[in-house]
């Protein structure tokens, strides 16, 4: 190998300053577009397929439980290119599906947000059931009914346990969206590889698309301590299920005061 | 891999030569001269690793529902490999990460209709042995008509990653270049077939592509049509590390013996493929 090692710098450097013109910059918000339309849809389909999870109805919790086995038993990489392609094959491609069989934004957000929902169903229905069963009973206890129940006492508590989990899922959704690549959406993956398909820089080109995920996933950390600060676990107050198993057992469950 | 027999003589084949110097000539009647085993490190013993996109017919495609590569560079690759005394085994891999699997030593050559460019020159060396243009491909009812590289302004085109074609298509749209007004709008995909697809679909104006690729392609879906004729006509070449010349000289040595004893021609011509003779000057 006769090929000298080296770092294009000028390239690179060309590249990621000024940002105003660059690809990548461009597409790195595309990125934040997409994983939040993407993972909120995800988020707000997940609370009614949490609850019909939950459902003692076998009719509701059936389909929920169809539609676990099969958005989170496939691949995503699967899902995506399901929707992209496989849908237009399956119906001769009609025109009202062209927003989605024609459009890979469309599609790939789509398959992100579907996918997405799967799993957010299983964090929201893990919050919901950790709430301590008692607070059901003292509530209607009190005259609540079930809506207020729910709204007042089940998922104010729920979401602390769910918010830090569903903000890992954003982070980990402004990642996934790579994977749109696949479908030639412009997003950071794709932008690399238009540079090093034609200069061969794998690596300086691959090392802007990092520096750009980097950024995103660091102001979605930031913003994630904020909100965790806010809704999150107060650590001041002991969960009842840390609390050693004689206090429980005896009845000190309860935070101490 | 299981190590089936024909790799084990291979092996023996290899060893020999090896140990013996320079291979005395066939003895064995009709077998055409065989370039001697390189001096070089293969990956596997007795094996020349080929690197190749494997989803590129009539050049290298998988026989459908199996994992046999077969086509034009497939055909040809295993005369090469023969001739040089090893087995040949074909490794898939994208196109766009082709270069640097090589420079990795994921495989020993690359045969994957590659163009010889300036660009790859600078890390590859080649062995040339086809001539291949490039095509626009639209649907039989497309009002789009391409026939010239400038044509594609305006227009939504399908490329495959990492391919000569996608990178005169960005080049057309570089400060300077003749789209610099009015864009090409590029979608590059991984596989060149599912660019194809997206043709079918309607998602793109045009599927541009190799000249081989097209023609097949053409033959093999009446609602698809050519647009123009075959343009850039250009060598494609087998690929080498840069300065391997320990793998260069017997890979060209093996190449001019199947152009000699016309196993070439017929390589060629079963694959309908004789246009793309490298002996034919333009």
């Amino acid at each position: 190998m006769i090929v000298p090692a080296y770092f294009d710098f000028d390239f690179f450097w060309s590249v990621l300053w000024p940002p105003w013109h660059s690809p990548f910059l461009a597409a790195a918000v595309l990125v934040l577009v997409m994983t939040v339309v993407a993972q909120t849809t995800g988020v707000l389909l997940g609370f009614p397929l949490a609850l019909g999870r939950t459902s003692r109805n076998r009719l509701v919790r059936l389909p929920v439980d169809f539609y676990l086995w099969l958005f989170r038993g496939t691949p995503l990489l699967l899902q995506i290119l399901f929707w992209y392609d496989g849908l237009s094959e399956l119906t001769g491609n009609p025109k009202y599906l062209y927003p989605i069989t024609r459009n890979a934004l469309v599609a790939g957000t789509l398959a992100l947000a579907l996918n997405e929902a799967a799993y957010m169903t299983e964090i929201i229905r893990a919050g919901l059931q950790a709430i301590d069963p008692g607070q059901f009973d003292a509530a209607r206890a009190l005259g609540m009914r079930q809506r207020q129940v729910m709204l007042r006492i089940v998922i104010p508590q729920a979401l602390r346990i769910i918010v830090p989990p569903t903000f890992n899922e954003y982070i980990n959704m402004s990642k996934n969206t790579s994977l749109l690549s696949v479908i030639a959406v412009a997003e950071l993956l794709d932008t690399a590889q238009a540079y090093f398909a034609v200069n061969f820089r794998y690596f300086e080109a691959l090392s802007l698309a990092a520096v750009y995920y980097l950024a995103i996933t660091s102001l979605l950390t930031a913003i994630q301590r904020r909100i965790e600060a806010r809704f999150g676990e107060r650590r001041d107050i002991p969960m009842p299920a840390m609390l050693p198993f004689w206090r429980r057992a005896i009845g000190l469950a309860g935070p101490m005061r | 891999m299981k190590r089936s027999i024909p790799i084990v003589l291979a092996l023996a084949t290899g060893l020999l030569a090896a140990c013996g110097g320079s291979p005395s000539p066939a003895g064995s009647g009709s077998a055409a001269k065989v370039s001697p085993p390189p001096n070089t490190e293969l990956l596997t013993d007795g094996t020349l690793s080929i690197g190749s996109d494997i989803e590129y017919p009539p050049q290298e495609s998988y026989k459908l529902g199996t994992k046999i590569p077969e086509g034009f560079d497939v055909d040809l690759g295993n005369a090469i490999a023969s001739r040089m005394g090893l087995q040949a085994d074909w490794i898939n891999t994208t196109f766009d990460g082709i270069i640097p699997g090589l420079t990795a030593k994921h495989y020993d050559v690359i045969i994957s209709a590659m163009t010889i460019t300036d660009v790859r020159q600078k890390t590859v060396d080649f062995v040339p042995y086809f001539r291949a243009g490039e095509s626009f491909v639209v649907t039989k009812n497309s009002s789009r008509h391409p026939t010239k590289i400038e044509d594609l302004c305006g227009l939504h085109v399908a490329v495959e990653k990492g391919t000569a074609e996608q990178d005169e298509a960005t080049g057309l749209n570089a400060s300077g270049g003749a789209c610099a007004s009015n864009q090409v709008k590029i979608d590059a995909f991984d596989v060149d077939t599912e660019a194809l697809n997206q043709l079918k679909k309607g998602t793109v104006d045009v599927h541009f592509t190799d000249s081989p690729v097209a023609a097949y392609e053409i033959k093999k879906d009446s609602s698809l049509k050519l647009s123009g004729g075959i343009i850039e006509i250009a060598p494609e070449g087998i690929g080498i590390r840069k300065g391997d010349t320990a793998m260069l000289t017997p890979v060209q040595q093996a190449f001019k013996s199947l152009e000699d004893d016309g196993t070439y021609d017929s390589i060629l011509k079963k694959w309908g493929l004789s246009d793309g003779d490298i002996r034919k000057s333009s």
